[in-house]
C-alpha cells in the first residue's frame, strides 16, 4: 500500500512538473512548428499532437528524457520536428499562410521597445530567406544542437555547419547588418 | 594548418564549429593560429557570432507567454492524463484482492483482505478521481468509459482534423469517433448547430461558418450534442414578410440498423457525438432556419435553432 502511495505521489509530482514545463514552452513549440509549416493551423495541430502524446503516457516520456540525458524542452522540440517530418512523409501538404511573416512576428516578439522593433525587423528578413535556411536558423536560435539538426536533415555535422554558415551570411546580408551598427 | 588545404566552404563550416566550441585540443589551436593570420576569416566569424546571438535572443522569446485559454486546456488534458495514469495503478490491486486465490484460507481472511482495499487511501483516490471528473466535466469524461487506448489518444488531442465517411448527398451521418471536442464545443456549443460549405473538418469549424447563404449552396449542417437524446433535424424557409414557404424534416430518430439509409439516423444521439447532414441544398427562400429537437428521456426536449439570411 505504501508503494502504491509513493507511486501515486511520484505520478503527481511528475505530471505537475511536465505540465508546468509544457505551459512555459508552448509558445516556442508553436513558433518552431510554424517556422516549418508556414501555416498556423497546421503548426497548432502539430504541437497538440505532441502534447497528446505526452498525456497519453507521461511515464514513458519521463523515462525517455532520462535515458537520452536531455531536458523536457529539448525533447519536446525534437518531438515537434519529428512530427512535422512524419506528416511530410505521409504526404501531408502544408498550405502557406499568406500572412505567415506577420503571424510569426506576432508569435515571437512582444517587446515594444526600440530593441523589440529591431528584432522584428531582423525577423522579417529571416522570413524572406529560403525555407531551408529559415528552418535551420530558427532551430539553431531555439538551441537545437548540431547533432540534432544534422539528424533531422540526414546530413553530417560538418555539412550542417557549412549550411549554417551560408544561411547566417545570407541573413546578415539581407538584414544589412542592422545589429552590427546598433 | 594552411588555408590552401581547405575548400572555402569547409573553412566557413569550421568557423561555425569553432564558434560552437566543437573544435578541441590541437585542432582548435591550429585553427586559432590560422584565424589570426586571416582578417577576412575573423570578419566572417564576427558576422556569425553576432547574427547567431541575435537569433538566440529572438527565439528566447522573452516575455511571450502561453495564452490563458491554451494554458487551461493544457492543464485540463494534464489532469485527465494523471487521472488515467493514477487509475491504471488500481486494477492490479483490485485484481489481486478479488481474484480467487488459494492463499485465502478462510472467509475471515478474505474479508480482512477486502477491507484493506477500502482503505483511507483508496477512498481518497476515489474522491480525487470524482473531483477530477467534476472539474473536467461530462463532455470530456464521457469519452473515456472504455479502456481503449486509441480513444484516450483521440480525446486527449486538443485539435485535430477528422475525415468524413463516404455518404450520399443529404444523408445524415452520426460520427461516433470523438472529435476534437474542446475546439468543436467551443465553436458550436452555444446553439449546437454550425454550418460549413465544405466537409466539416475541424479546420473549417474554426470559422463560425457563413451567416448568409446563397440559394443552391450545398451546405453541411453539423450538430454537436451535449446530451444523449433522440433527434430530429428540420428546416424552415421564409419569405421577406416572414411567411413560412417551405419546411421539411432532414433527419429523425429511427433504428440504428438503418443508419446509412437516406434521412435516417440512429435512434439516439449520444453525448458528444457529432451529427452531420451533408450537402443540403439551400432552397429558394429569403430566410432559412435550421431546427434540431433533442428529446431527452420521455419528457424533456431541447430545441436548437439557427437562422440564416439567404441571398
Amino acid at each position: 500500500m505504501l508503494a502504491l502511495m509513493q507511486k501515486s505521489v511520484h505520478i503527481r509530482v511528475m505530471i505537475v512538473s511536465i505540465t508546468d514545463e509544457v505551459v512555459a514552452i508552448y509558445p516556442k513549440l508553436r513558433v518552431l512548428a510554424l517556422s516549418k509549416t508556414k501555416n498556423l493551423s497546421d503548426a497548432e495541430d502539430i504541437v497538440q499532437d505532441v502534447m497528446a502524446k505526452v498525456w497519453e503516457n507521461p511515464t514513458k516520456i519521463e523515462q525517455a528524457i532520462t535515458e537520452l540525458g536531455t531536458s523536457t524542452e529539448a525533447y519536446l522540440k525534437r518531438a515537434v520536428i519529428n512530427r512535422f517530418i512524419d506528416l511530410k512523409r505521409y504526404g501531408k501538404r502544408f498550405k502557406d499562410d499568406e500572412d505567415f511573416a506577420e503571424k510569426l512576428e506576432e508569435s515571437v516578439v512582444s517587446d515594444p521597445t526600440r530593441r523589440g522593433l529591431l528584432l522584428r525587423d531582423f525577423l522579417k528578413h529571416l522570413t524572406k530567406i529560403g525555407d531551408g535556411c529559415r528552418e535551420l536558423l530558427i532551430e539553431r536560435g531555439m538551441g537545437l544542437k548540431q547533432a540534432e539538426l544534422a539528424e533531422a536533415r540526414n546530413l553530417t555535422q560538418s555539412a550542417v555547419n557549412k549550411q549554417i554558415a551560408k544561411c547566417l551570411k545570407q541573413l546578415h546580408e539581407r538584414s544589412g547588418g542592422i545589429f552590427h551598427e546598433a | 594548418m594552411k588555408r590552401e588545404d581547405f575548400e572555402p566552404d569547409d573553412l566557413q563550416g569550421m568557423l561555425i564549429a569553432y564558434l560552437d566550441n566543437q573544435l578541441v585540443g590541437q585542432e582548435k589551436k591550429d585553427f586559432e593560429d590560422l584565424l589570426s593570420r586571416h582578417e577576412d576569416l575573423q570578419a566572417d566569424l564576427e558576422i556569425y557570432k553576432i547574427t547567431s546571438s541575435k537569433l538566440t535572443e529572438l527565439f528566447d522569446m522573452d516575455g511571450v507567454e502561453t495564452p490563458l485559454s491554451v494554458e487551461q486546456k493544457i492543464r485540463q488534458a494534464s489532469a485527465f492524463g494523471e487521472s488515467v495514469l493514477q487509475s491504471s495503478q488500481t486494477p492490479e490491486t483490485e485484481r489481486a484482492i478479488f481474484e480467487p486465490s488459494e492463499k485465502i484460507a478462510s472467509f475471515a481472511a478474505a474479508k480482512e483482505k477486502r477491507s484493506r482495499f477500502f482503505s483511507f487511501q483508496g477512498i481518497t483516490q476515489m474522491a480525487a478521481a470524482l473531483a477530477l471528473g467534476v472539474i473536467i466535466g461530462p463532455s470530456l469524461m464521457g469519452q473515456f468509459n472504455s479502456s481503449d487506448d486509441t480513444q484516450y489518444r483521440e480525446a486527449l488531442k486538443l485539435r485535430g482534423t477528422v475525415g468524413l465517411p463516404d455518404v450520399k448527398d443529404n444523408s445524415p451521418v452520426a460520427i461516433d469517433r470523438p472529435l476534437d471536442l474542446m475546439r468543436l464545443s467551443s465553436k458550436i456549443n452555444k446553439d449546437g448547430i454550425s454550418v460549413t460549405k465544405s466537409a466539416p473538418t475541424i479546420n473549417s469549424l474554426r470559422d463560425e461558418g457563413p451567416s448568409t447563404l446563397t440559394v443552391g449552396d450545398k451546405i453541411y449542417i453539423n450538430f454537436y450534442s451535449i446530451r444523449d437524446g433522440k433527434i430530429t433535424i428540420k428546416y424552415e424557409g421564409f419569405n421577406k414578410a416572414g411567411d413560412l414557404k417551405v419546411s421539411d424534416v432532414l433527419a429523425e430518430g429511427a433504428s440504428r440498423s438503418k443508419i446509412v439509409d437516406q434521412n435516417v439516423l440512429a435512434d439516439k444521439l449520444s453525448l458528444d457525438q457529432n451529427l452531420i447532414v451533408s450537402k443540403f441544398e439551400v432552397p429558394k427562400v429569403d430566410n432559412l432556419r435550421i431546427i434540431v429537437d433533442l428529446v431527452i428521456g420521455d419528457t424533456e426536449t431541447i430545441t436548437y435553432k439557427k437562422s440564416f439570411k439567404v441571398d
